[in-house]
């Protein structure tokens, strides 16, 4: 197969510099654009190709660009500044590709955010990072450093009148960051807490300014589909949904790690590629696409990873990369695990959040200690039901919600197993009430 | 316009307003939190969840936050829907996981909000089994208890605190199920209008300390309708007290003035009134010099012959008494002997300000409407300090360029935080000519500080550039002239303008100057505004009945026209230096005064009669707007103690002299036919005959309790309820309350479900957040005469040395609620001469050396402080109970 974002990606993850990105064709989709293209050509050209976000929402790319406002027409209305943001913030469980393309080539990264600044008119644009990736932040600052230093990135750029200047944030931390209006937030330098849609940040982002807000591995793909047109770019997927995508495995795989492959490509087969079920255990469950996607099982091998091809089976692609759970797996302590993150990294800011989720890990902490009572479950079922999409202020709480749902569905028997045969439902008055009788 | 459904019903709605504002004027039970009627949307507590159809046929629909959903046409809603309901119910059961169950140790126990939404949710069984997490709380202050284990994390009170109040000491902290909110450090909150809290949060986090202390519950409380007597605003409170001691002071709303927000010196500023060292009883100078309690017939009678004697008297009134205090003090001593009891530099800025005032009748904004004016320019204020709930609705009028903004963005105007994302840092213009920094600083766009002299100089050439035809100062500088025409076109340009000036320097200067400004923008705008401040709460009703003040008052005892002296509801002390009071004291052959509060002219008083306070009397302020405004009495008080005007009317009546009222209504009645500047004061508030459905007006809730046990000790007989004889309101829970109480009438709010202040007052609104029904109580007394006046020329007297100028605190500078223990911890700790480096320099002097300055003939003494924002030469003076009294200011000095 073709590599595409990783083709110059080295063993040793020793990127390629400004000189050697040059000679393999870097910085040329750039040049191409800015010289050949008007803004929204590029726009449409993406659009055209149907990439869409590798962040985990799988939104159309150049359908977002074209929300931005264009002030063409009328130059003297254009705001201040209009901000490019890319969301580096990778901290979804099990997610670290992100990480690959920002260590292993900084300057298609770099690249690709000049370009898709160039696409919708932005001349600042942020990295928002993960403030633990430093290896990324140091690369990515020599990678800038040379951009600018050999005219990509500053003012006038190519003598066309475009000025850009590209940041990079390090984040403070907290996983609600990676939410885009919450990244918004945080970059402002206040709380990370989501900001209600609409406005959307291309009506009223950054600053209150038009903002694009879009992940690492999406913004990868824009030089790319720019050097070789958006027809190539469908191909590369096997399915309805274009390119390549940046599979990742963690957990019990025999050689957990990354790989390119097309999208489309079926659930064995990437299990397959990182050397399928270790010790040649049977699977019991697969989180596809981070910890916050509902759970697949075996029944799901033949599933074509893409984002039609998973949504079809009740889950989301998410970020691609996988967490695999062989038989051996406790699902209440999976669950219990993913509930405490999520719950942590409530942001606080609305009630089901932040009250619901530690109920609910508390409730599968009870269960796995033996503790649980009659009627947990269903009382599990309700905050599945009422943490879900529009009951909370953004997506974390539903995000929380998918995996337990799932296992809710595949593996109800095994948490129902775990209430003790004598136990009765207690509501805290009578619970006090049999401590005090003792 | 817009139609709407909500549960089958039909209602024709703004459609610029959100469904939960909308659903809550129509009356709808409708539980929430997060969601302010001043604070608007955020959508965090998830508690207004309603279903929403896409159309009639829609029998599915989804569900939404009420608060963050517009009340567009066509729009099909439930509220009763099961699934929205049991939502609603579980919200509560999330936010009761962490809640103590504390309610009957807890302050706000019947007035808590969150009482009411649990209530109403219907939420009763717990099923959370797990242990509760806790907090440390913090010492915030003398004001505000801090219990953050009922935290329920609406975020209101950084809401309040932060986004509208840009306090920035109050702070949410901490992340998940453990935000905090609260300081980075123990400490007393730093902004001025902190005291909101108690009202905003909706359940104990924050707690009025001062009735913490020892507190009743609402229901227990027996209250009236207030006006705030620590400033010239006006502001409306509900005192509320319980067996004759007074033990808070709540917001009452009022849709013109205050709304929700007071100020923390009316808040927490009435303290005064349970002081022990207040006089309560009738007290006479023995021969040893010391002052004696003394039965009050007997006091009358010697006063009788005192009075008789009397060489001529002198009356000295109050600009902190009511009307009814003074007019019969007036009505004592003669017109002619009657004196408004202010130094003579404030009564002639009063007097000034209030011609300013007649002059711009017709564009006087209320303090609810400067909210809305887009460019302001202040001239002299420092408003913080002097008229301080005006500062907070100065900060909601900069950010009227945050609603244009998000306007042109098409973001609902109660889309809260969007509107602030959008908004960031641009403020509408607000420009201050001021002597030295503020507290208004932060959000101005402009600082000017200037002299009194310069301030109307730059007053004066802001108005000849908006009018050729008004006069431009002679010899204008370059930089002036800039800063002139700066400010010029930003009122030029705005839809509502705004000029503010006062009294507090001392200058009619930059009250002239303010008026040609208001003058040369009326040419050029029809929604130019004026917005006049005074130094006390009834300034203007003094102002109006007379301009003669203290100093004549002094001359007419020194010059020997009158030897027996009157006074008031007043500390001379704080009127004119004290060797000029004392050479008043002593030529008097007899002081009578009659106050609530133990002060320096009382230690030298020969007779002492116990007046009350504005909790134990009825009268009528008139506010900054010329708003006659009618307090009621809060709670009868143990005799001899009364009302001043009762007082007066007894000393009347023990010379022989009749007598023409015997109550307030015919006071009132009095007041308007001999001074007829105050007609309409009757219409200030119903009179005392004033009934509905036969009934008077209770001033405590209907559950009101141990009625039959309160003086129990005292006698097992029951009491009969206290009749009112001045007021139609009753000393009891019994009488008419629906939501159709006379406005002037409501003494506390409630409404069926809704025990807290801020939400019970819905039911009393035409809209929420909107007026009263049957109208925002009081009476404008100053009519729009229609004659256009005339420029005063531009002529300035500068001072070419060294000015001291007098500066204002908060805490301190208003001598009544400087009395209030819990202001008194908030007072500066030290008083210090500020001036700026040079200044200090050119004395050879640097911070906290002593200065010695003679003013008016005194020396005082008091260490500097460096205020690099002051101009040169020019030092400030503190002037209350927390610096200097009776100081002559602005003053040229010889340092």
């Amino acid at each position: 197969m073709e590599k595409v974002l990783t083709k110059n990606i080295r063993d040793d993850r020793e990127p390629m510099w400004i000189a050697d990105y040059e000679k393999a064709d870097g910085w040329q989709a750039y040049k191409k654009a800015l010289q050949e293209m008007k803004p929204t050509e590029v726009a449409e050209l993406v659009k055209a190709a149907g990439l869409r976000g590798r962040g985990g929402a799988g939104f159309p790319t150049g359908v977002k660009w074209g929300f931005m406002p264009r002030f063409d027409e009328q130059p003297e209305k254009r705001p201040t500044h209009i901000y490019m943001v890319a969301n580096a913030d990778e901290m979804e469980p099990g997610t670290f590709k992100d990480r690959l393309l920002m260590e292993g080539d900084p300057h298609q990264f770099i690249e690709a955010m000049a370009i898709s600044s160039y696409a919708i008119g932005a001349d600042i644009a942020y990295v928002f990072i993960r403030g633990e990736y430093t290896e990324c932040q140091r690369k990515l600052q020599r990678a800038i450093d040379e951009a600018t230093e050999a005219g990509y990135l500053g003012e006038d750029i190519f003598g066309t009148g475009y000025n850009l200047k590209i940041y990079l944030h390090m984040s403070a931390g907290r996983y609600i960051c990676g939410e885009e209006t919450a990244l918004l937030s945080a970059l402002e330098g206040r709380r990370a807490v989501p900001r209600h849609k609409p406005p959307f940040p291309a009506a009223s982002g950054l600053f209150g300014q038009p903002t694009t807000v879009n992940n690492v591995e999406t913004l990868c793909n824009v030089p790319h589909i720019i050097n070789h047109g958006a027809d190539w770019y469908k191909t590369l997927g096997l399915h309805k949904d274009g390119g390549t995508k940046i599979f990742g495995a963690s957990g019990h795989v025999a050689r957990p790690g990354l790989v390119e492959l097309p999208l489309g490509t079926k659930l064995s087969e990437v299990l397959d590629y990182f050397g399928g079920v270790r010790g040649g255990k049977r699977l019991k469950a697969v989180l596809p696409g981070g910890g916050s996607t509902p759970m697949l099982t075996e029944q799901h091998l033949d599933t074509p990873l893409d984002y039609e091809g998973v949504g079809a089976v009740g889950s989301r692609l998410g970020t691609g990369t996988l967490v695999v759970m062989d038989e051996s797996t406790s699902m209440v302590g999976v669950l219990k695990n993913l509930e405490h993150f999520y719950a942590q990294e409530s942001c606080g800011w609305c009630t089901p959040c932040r009250d619901g989720l530690p109920w609910v890990e508390r409730m599968l902490a009870d269960l796995e200690a033996g503790k649980g009572q009659p009627g947990d479950i269903e009382l599990l079922d309700l905050h599945v039901k009422l943490l879900g999409p529009g009951k909370t202020f953004c997506a974390h709480a539903p995000g929380a919600m998918g995996p337990l749902e799932s296992a809710l569905l595949y593996f109800r028997d095994e948490l129902a197993a775990l209430i003790p045969a004598e136990a009765t439902t207690l509501d805290s008055t009578q619970a006090a009430n049999a401590v005090s009788h003792h | 316009m817009a139609t709407i459904k909500i549960d089958g019903k039909q209602f024709e709605v703004d459609a610029t307003d959100n469904l939960l504002k909308v659903a809550l004027s129509k009356g709808f039970d409708l539980p929430y939190f997060c969601w302010h009627p001043e604070l608007h949307s955020v959508g965090a507590c998830r508690q207004c969840a309603v279903k929403q159809y896409k159309d009639e046929d829609d029998t599915e629909g989804k569900i939404v936050m009420a608060c963050m959903t517009p009340a567009s046409d066509g729009g099909c809603f439930s509220i009763d829907d099961p699934e929205s309901s049991d939502f609603r119910a579980q919200v509560i059961e999330w936010l009761m996981i962490n809640h103590p169950h504390d309610c009957p140790v807890c302050e706000e126990g019947g007035e808590c909000h969150l009482q009411d939404m649990t209530l109403m949710t219907g939420h009763t069984r717990r099923r959370y089994r797990g242990p509760k997490r806790t907090h440390r709380n913090q010492d915030l202050g003398p004001f505000i208890g801090h219990e953050m284990n009922r935290c329920i994390a609406c975020y209101r009170c950084v809401r309040y605190y932060r986004d509208y109040a840009d306090g920035d000491d109050l702070r949410v902290l901490g992340s998940h199920s453990n935000v905090y909110f609260g300081r980075e450090t123990d400490g007393p909150l730093q902004n001025e209008f902190s005291g909101n809290l108690v009202e905003v949060c909706p359940t104990g986090v924050f707690t009025d300390k001062t009735l913490g202390a020892d507190y009743p519950r609402k229901w227990d409380m027996q209250n009236a309708p207030g006006i705030c007597t620590h400033c010239s605003l006006g502001c409306n409170t509900s005192p509320g007290s319980r067996q004759g001691v007074l033990k808070r002071i709540q917001n009452r709303y009022h849709g013109e003035i205050n709304h929700y927000f007071l100020c923390d010196r009316g808040r927490f500023g009435a303290g005064f009134v349970n002081r022990e060292d207040r006089p309560r009883q009738t007290l006479v100078r023995a021969d040893n010099g010391v002052l004696e309690p003394q039965d009050m017939d007997a006091v009358l009678a010697t006063l009788k012959g005192v009075l008789t004697e009397a060489n001529g008297l002198v009356g000295i009134g109050s600009p902190r008494a009511s009307l009814e205090d003074n007019f019969a003090l007036r009505h004592l001593v003669g017109a002619d002997n009657f004196h408004n009891g202010m130094s003579a530099p404030d009564s002639h800025a009063s007097t000034a300000a209030l011609s300013l005032l007649r002059e711009h009748a017709g564009r006087l904004p209320s303090l609810r409407e400067v909210e809305s004016c887009d460019a302001v320019f202040i001239l002299g204020e420092d408003v913080t300090q002097f008229a301080p709930r005006l500062a907070l609705s100065l900060r909601q009028s900069v950010r009227n360029r945050h609603h244009e903004l998000a306007e042109a963005a098409k973001i609902p105007k109660w889309h809260a935080r969007a509107v602030r994302d959008e908004g960031q840092h641009h403020y509408s213009p607000l420009y201050m000519a001021v002597p030295a920094a503020t507290k208004l600083d932060d959000v101005a766009t402009e600082l000017f500080h200037l002299r009194p002299a310069a301030i109307a100089e730059l007053g004066f050439a802001v108005a000849a550039i908006l009018d050729d035809g008004a006069p431009m100062p002679a010899g204008l500088d370059d930089a002036t002239r800039a800063h002139a025409e700066t400010i010029a076109a930003a009122l030029k340009s705005a839809k509502k303008p705004l000029v503010v000036a006062g009294t507090s320097l001392g200058s009619e200067a930059v009250l002239t100057a303010a008026g040609n400004v208001m003058r040369a923008l009326e040419s050029v705008h029809d929604d130019a505004g004026l917005f006049v401040t005074f130094a006390e709460a009834n300034s203007v009703g003094m102002a109006m009945m007379t301009e003669r003040d203290v100093d004549d008052a002094f001359e007419a005892i020194t010059r020997q026209r009158a030897d027996t002296l009157v006074v008031m509801q007043n500390d001379l002390y704080e009127r004119a230096q004290a060797a000029r009071v004392d050479a008043a004291i002593k030529a008097a052959k007899n002081v009578i005064v009659l106050d609530h509060s133990m002060t320096a002219t009382i230690a030298k008083a020969d007779y002492v009669l116990p007046a009350g306070s504005f909790a134990e009397a009825d009268g009528t302020l008139v506010n900054n707007e010329g708003r006659a405004q009618r307090f009621f009495q809060v709670f009868i008080p143990d005799a001899p103690l009364q009302e001043g005007w009762r007082w007066c009317a007894d000393l009347q009546r023990a010379l022989g002299a009749p007598v023409r009222w015997q109550g307030m209504d015919d006071l009132i009645d009095a007041i308007e036919t001999e001074c007829p500047q105050f007609v309409g004061i009757t219409d200030a508030a119903p009179s005392t005959s004033f009934r509905k459905s036969g009934m008077r007006f209770p001033r405590s809730p209907h559950r009101f309790s141990g009625r039959t046990a309160l003086y129990a000790n005292v006698d097992v007989r029951e009491r009969r309820p206290e009749t009112d004889p001045d007021s139609p309101l009753a000393y009891s829970m019994e009488g008419h309350y629906t939501s159709d109480q006379p406005p002037a009438l409501l003494a506390y709010a409630w409404s069926p479900g809704w025990n807290a202040n801020q939400t019970a007052i819905t039911r009393f609104q035409d809209e929420v957040g909107g007026h009263l029904k049957g109208g925002d109580p009081g009476t404008r007394l100053l009519k729009a005469s229609g004659d256009v006046p005339a420029y005063a020329p531009a002529e300035v007297k500068r001072v070419a040395g060294w000015q001291a100028i007098p500066r204002y605190h908060i805490f301190g500078s208003e001598s009544q609620s400087a009395k209030a223990p819990a202001i008194q911890e908030r007072m500066p700790e030290r008083a210090w001469f500020t001036l700026n480096e040079a200044s200090a320099k050119a004395l050879g002097m640097a911070a906290a050396d002593t200065l010695r300055l003679t003013l008016d003939g005194e020396i005082h003494t008091l260490p500097i402080t460096i205020d690099p924002s002051l101009p040169d030469h020019t030092i400030g003076v503190p002037v209350g109970a927390h610096g200097l009294m009776g100081v002559r200011l602005p003053a040229e000095v010889h340092p």
